[in-house]
């Protein structure tokens, strides 16, 4: 029931003047969409720069890989060639296999690790591993091949070091810095320390009352990460394993310096192109490109997805 | 108080299977330092310097050192200036761009310096008249005179600024939402201030351990980026590391042990950041650093 | 001509307009409050009045011009934020100087003001203190002082005490009233606690849904509530739906009672009426079997049984089971409270004076 006070409107001044200002047409103000404009407008400078550097470069791969490099009509071709040439699916098998294997086992041990770093109790030595492991997972490219060289190469340091106190020549038994293995060897490098970094958050959501309540009802250690921390921490671990394979699958400088090409991966294989390689003309190029762009989109979006799941999960903004 | 008192419990410390794989895997992170600083040192019967020595002497060194810096000073100030006042804005006044600042700044995951590379080489290298139109004309502008930017440092430098972009982006749009952006500008506003007063008095002060970190990163990502520069041809201090490293495996280690003490130094200051600012704001996501190279 | 006035201003978020239509007339000088509760469109008026939102429709005036289209920036108003907004890079001087140093006065003018300020609202001391080194109540007072700072036309208040302790809540805000006092300032005040609003205002606008229900002095509205919702915002009130038998005579037929009320001049015989009676217009007394049940003479009485007895310091209330469903609120003075019990049975008096009476429309929904 809406009532009305028996004294009259709001206020005796207001009554009078109101009568008279709801004689004049009220126009409407400023729309909406033009302060909106404004808006979008301020974010020019910076979508021209991602336009010019970024996003036309990736439409130009996508467009080029429908070309044909010789004649400039559309086709289907370059895909044909990258699906079935041998040399081109064995890039694509190796990026895989090389980027999944180092990823797991970065992120195996990298986890376990992550887990040994949660549980220390001296605050000093825990930021100091922290801070260890951020360097370590800058520290690729390049230098990193040449210390591997320097550590596990043929006359490397641990080489040498191994032959005189156990008498083992490790080339000898098998293995070799230069092959693939070598390479996840290498890489798992960057790759464990970066899911030091990305689990620790991760392990820090576990609430301490969760491990309390589920003890309190009678589950076991071993109960409690079965049925409750490792479900919670799936999603972060699956993002993190994503990462990882994400930041390996498009790494090439490593790869580079350490065999200079005579490892077929598709990056090595791109860089021939770039360079001016006859071997591989610039619409298969594309096409290989354009394979890359939809692998690692793949795992980049199943991280977004994932870490949002987490986030919901751990209650955190 | 009773005669007999309680026999002290006997304390359970469980070493830790948990702090096993630690151990190995600092093992495993060690060794390779430490393998690289004695092969670069080890000389006949003590440490030497030679090495050390005739690097520094090599004007090849100075030189794309200088480069190397240049590349990185320029990154880092151009990512800075472009992305902090339109992180602010966005924050402020268009917050529906959010996920089109997410996509953007996460890009360069899917998109990594190999392919930009392929990318901007036939961008600003071949006719192509679809992305003449979508750029409304600047790719043709920018491919010939004056500018004629394909294969130099200026390209590089671009290139340098979106691969950086998700280091940038993520640490100073948490130091926007940790510090209560939106109320503090209209508190400002309020005062008389207008948007680019309040933006640098304001707004910047408080936010300056989250860019100074933005920046570091950038730094030491451009100090030893290699693919991009490779493959433009242009003479960074990565790639002499590398044609040394391909002939003389000890000068090579030398170097590589340099360049660690450059990210270690970098990361460092981070982290030294970041604990100083404790006391107003705290940035997890600061110490994630990833390697893309 | 008002010095701050809204005319017709209307903002709508969607389809919803959290302020609808209000015209508004704030004197120079005067300490107006709005009160509602959350998502009444307070707030967002307050924020259209600073320039922070723009109205869909109508025009916002201060002292003859049109400002609506001016940004924040440019009006001359000080605000002073719900969560104190204190620039943490600054100490409390810095901060207050802010808004001197955007205009460009002089440095050593800016230093005297300051410690003006600083002292006007008790902080002398804490001068290079930084806020994070201040209590809430202490950077709320802070607040005031950069806000006043620049000698603002009008300042505009939004919850402030809202994040503070009960007892600063009530220290500070008379702190507030006497400053604005003493500077003669407009202040426009955003608040739901309408013990503050009636403590502090010399006029407060109830509103709610977006629309201004009553603008009046403290007093008028407590006693004098012009809608149901007022009655129940405004202090706690005992309500009666009913229809009045005779408006010369001030007779009200109400469920099974009839009440007297005070003679009407406005309303007519038969109309649907809603009577708002105050608790602390109810007195209580022991029922005696021999006591008549109502209307004994011109008071109004009600029989009923405690149901709840609920000591609050200096007056204890009483929930009293009167009929069906109705239970009616009585604060009774606790030194005269004392011996009544839960469960006891009680006769409630009350004057035809202390009924307010309110036109119910039938035709609208309820």
């Amino acid at each position: 029931m809406k009532l009305q006070g028996a004294k009259g409107p709001a206020s005796k001044v207001d009554v009078v003047r109101g009568a008279e200002l709801e004689a004049r047409p009220r126009r409407l103000r400023g729309t909406p969409w033009v302060y909106h404009l404004k808006g979008w407008l301020g974010l020019v400078p910076f979508l021209l720069f991602c336009l010019l550097f970024e996003l036309l470069p990736a439409v130009i791969i996508i467009q080029g890989s429908f070309t044909d490099s010789i004649t400039g009509a559309i086709t289907l071709n370059n895909y044909q060639r990258m699906l079935s040439q041998a040399q081109n699916l064995h890039a694509f098998q190796t990026s895989i296999y090389l980027s999944l294997s180092s990823a797991l086992v970065g992120a195996v041990f990298g986890f376990l690790a992550a887990y040994g770093v949660y549980r220390l109790r001296t605050g000093w030595l825990r930021n100091f591993l922290v801070g260890f492991s951020s360097i370590t997972a800058n520290f690729a490219g390049v230098p990193l091949a040449f210390a591997f060289i320097a550590t596990l190469g043929a006359n490397g340091f641990m080489t040498v070091a191994i032959h005189n106190w156990f008498h083992v020549n490790l080339y000898d038994i098998g293995f070799n810095l230069y092959t693939l293995g070598g390479l996840v060897l290498v890489y798992t490098y960057f790759q464990l320390p970066l899911m030091i970094l990305v689990m620790i958050p991760a392990l820090n959501g576990l609430r301490p009352e969760w491990r309390e309540a589920a003890t309190n009802l009678g589950a076991s250690g071993f109960t409690y990460w079965r049925r409750v921390a490792l479900p919670i921490l799936m999603p972060s671990l699956i993002a993190a394993t994503m990462l990882l394979f994400a930041n390996s699958f498009g790494a090439y400088a490593t790869a580079y310096a350490l065999a200079q090409g005579a490892i077929n991966i598709v990056p090595i294989l791109i860089s021939f192109v770039v360079a001016g390689n006859i071997q591989i003309d610039t619409g298969l190029g594309n096409a290989l490109a354009v394979g890359m762009i939809v692998v690692l989109l793949a795992a980049v979006s199943l991280h977004t997805v994932l870490v949002r799941r987490a986030s919901v999960w751990g209650g955190r903004p | 108080m009773s005669a007999a008192q309680a026999k002290p419990r006997p304390v359970r410390r469980s070493f830790g299977f948990n702090k096993i794989f630690l151990i190995l895997a600092i093992i495993y992170l060690l060794v390779p330092l430490v393998a690289t600083l004695f092969f670069g040192l080890a000389g006949s019967g003590g440490i030497d310097f030679s090495t050390f020595q005739q690097i520094i002497g090599d004007p090849n060194f100075r030189q794309t050192l200088i480069l190397s810096l240049e590349l990185a000073f320029s990154t880092t100030i151009l990512a800075i200036v472009l992305v902090t006042p339109t992180a602010y804005w966005v924050h402020l006044r268009v917050p529906k761009a959010r996920p089109l600042m997410d996509f953007l700044t996460l890009m360069p995951f899917a998109v990594p310096a190999i392919i930009m590379s392929l990318g901007l080489v036939e961008l600003y290298g071949t006719n192509d008249t679809l992305t003449s139109v979508l750029s409304f004309g600047l790719v043709p502008v920018l491919s010939y005179d004056p500018f004629n930017i394909i294969d130099t440092p200026q390209l590089l430098v671009c290139a340098y600024v979106i691969l950086s972009l998700p280091f940038v982006y993520r640490p100073i749009d948490n130091s926007l939402r940790a510090i209560n952006t939106t109320t503090l500008t209209e508190a400002a506003y309020s005062l008389g201030s207008g948007w680019w007063r309040t933006f640098l008095t304001v707004v910047l002060p408080n936010i300056w351990p989250g860019i100074i970190s933005a920046a570091l990163l950038t730094f030491s990502t451009v100090m030893g980026e290699f693919t991009l520069a490779s493959l433009f041809g242009i003479f960074t201090f990565p790639i002499y590391l590398d044609e040394i490293g391909q002939e003389n495996a000890r000068e090579a280690a030398s170097l590589a042990i340099l360049s660690f003490i450059f990210t270690l130094i970098c990361v460092l200051a981070i982290i030294f950041l970041v604990r100083r600012s404790a006391g107003r704001i705290r940035d997890d996501s600061e110490l994630e650093i990833v390697a893309t190279k | 001509m008002a010095f701050l006035e809204l005319e017709g201003v209307t903002k709508q978020f969607g389809r919803v307009a959290a302020v609808d239509n209000i015209y508004l007339a704030v004197e120079k000088g005067e300490f107006l409050t709005i009160l509602g509760p959350s998502g009444c469109g307070k707030t967002t008026m307050l924020r259209m009045i600073a320039g922070f939102e723009t109205p869909n429709q109508g025009e916002i005036l201060l002292d003859g011009e049109d400002i609506t289209d001016r940004p924040a920036s440019k009006r001359p108003m000080g605000m002073v934020f719900q969560s104190y907004a204190l620039f943490p890079h600054l100490s409390a001087e810095e901060n207050i100087a802010f808004g001197m140093r955007t205009r460009h006065i002089p440095r050593d003018l800016i230093k005297r003001r300051c410690a003006e300020l600083l002292d006007l609202v008790g902080l002398a001391e804490m001068a290079r203190r930084y806020p994070h080194q201040l209590s809430g109540g202490q950077q709320q007072r802070v607040a005031l002082a950069r806000a006043l700072a620049v000698e603002p036309k009008v300042l505009l208040l939004d919850e402030p005490l809202s994040a503070l302790d009960a007892k600063v809540r009530v220290s500070l805000r008379n702190e507030i009233r006497r400053i604005q006092q003493q500077l003669k300032m407009t202040a426009i005040y955003v608040t739901h606690d309408q013990e503050e609003a009636l403590a502090i205002s010399d006029r407060i606008a109830v509103m709610n849904g977006g629309k201004i229900q009553q603008l009046d002095e403290p007093e008028e509205i407590y006693s004098h509530p012009r809608t149901a919702f007022a009655a129940t915002f405004v202090g706690a009130s005992n309500q009666f739906k009913g229809i009045l038998e005779s408006a010369a005579e001030g007779r009200c037929r109400t469920g099974d009672y009839t009440l007297r009320i005070a003679p009407q001049t406005t309303l007519q015989d038969g109309e649907a009426v809603l009577i708002v009676v105050r608790p602390e217009e109810l007195t209580i007394q022991r029922a005696n079997a021999s006591a008549a049940p109502q209307a004994n003479g011109t008071i109004n009485s009600i029989r009923g049984v405690i149901d709840l007895r609920t000591f609050l310091g200096p007056f204890t209330r009483f929930h009293v089971h009167v009929a069906d469903a109705i239970i009616l609120t009585a604060d009774v003075p606790s030194q005269q409270a004392r011996g009544y019990e839960s469960g006891q049975e009680v006769v409630l008096s009350f004057p035809p004076e202390a009924c307010q009476i309110l036109q119910a429309m039938p035709d609208q929904p309820s």
